[in-house]
């Protein structure tokens, strides 16, 4: 897995590429919650690198989510490719997090 | 073909092993006629499954009995069998997760089984002289097995 951090204006960009899975998710989290304490809430994940998440995976970005609520903010999700979406609609992920046809529309959600 | 359609290997309970048979794994699904989304599937039920094992087959995976992985193909059926010998597990009954709470109501965990469940088109679980041996079945859509698509 590859995680790469932006900044863009008032919120924080985060690319999870390659495999999001038991091996990587300790790795993504630490690095999800550093950004979480510095952007002030507002976080826009960039999934269209994702090849592969796990329940772990899963896992990692519920505990990011729950974290972001706690401190007010928005977390916008965009780019999720055909397993991934798969794998999202199943655990009902879809339901629950802010999923975006692209970036622009992610922006403007985090930007309202 | 020039690729054995069978791969077996004794996989240690730590996580470096995990990630170890599943890059065996890939390698063996490559230059198969498999397709990404078959892939996917294979790999996530390793992932799901073995991760049970470990985490809670056992009270030292990494020093217990090593897991059997084995995996067979042919042009219509991907079978996947874990066996191990810890504690009796049969994730076929398993209650389903509450899938549609919000998030901050959502339990953390618990959505490997389901996800195995719902994407593996069949698994079949026996305890066998003290050991779990768990066969989950991918159907291949490229193969003679097309007739069903889910």
């Amino acid at each position: 897995m590859k995680m790469s951090v932006s900044e863009s204006g008032s919120f924080f960009k985060v690319s999870l590429d390659g495999r999001l899975d038991a091996n990587s998710a300790a790795e993504a989290e630490a690095g999800l919650f550093d950004v979480i304490s510095k952007c002030g809430g507002l976080l826009l994940l960039d999934l269209s690198g994702l090849e592969y998440v796990s329940s772990a995976g899963l896992r990692v970005m519920l505990v990011a989510a729950k974290r972001i609520q706690q401190r007010g903010g928005k977390l916008a999700v965009h780019g999720l490719n055909g397993n991934v979406k798969e794998v999202f609609d199943i655990s009902g992920f879809t339901a629950v997090f802010k999923i975006f046809p692209d970036e622009a529309s992610a922006a403007a959600f985090l930007n309202a | 073909m020039c690729k054995s359609p069978f791969m077996h290997i004794k996989m240690r309970g730590d996580l470096n092993s995990l990630s170890g048979a599943a890059r065996t794994i890939e390698t063996f699904l490559d230059g198969l006629n498999v397709s990404s989304k078959e892939r996917y599937v294979v790999a996530l039920a390793f992932e799901e499954m073995a991760t049970n094992i470990i985490k809670y087959g056992f009270e030292d995976a990494a020093n217990s009995e090593p897991v059997d992985v084995s995996l067979s193909y042919t042009p219509s059926v991907i079978k996947l069998t874990l066996e191990d010998a810890g504690r009796e597990f049969n994730p076929l009954k398993c209650g389903e997760p509450e899938t549609l709470n919000p998030v901050e109501d959502r339990e953390i965990g618990g959505l490997g089984v389901h996800l195995v469940r719902r994407m593996a088109d069949s698994m079949e679980y026996k305890r066998v002289d003290g050991k779990n041996i768990l066969t989950i079945n991918v159907k291949l859509k490229s193969g003679d097995g097309a007739e069903v698509s889910k």
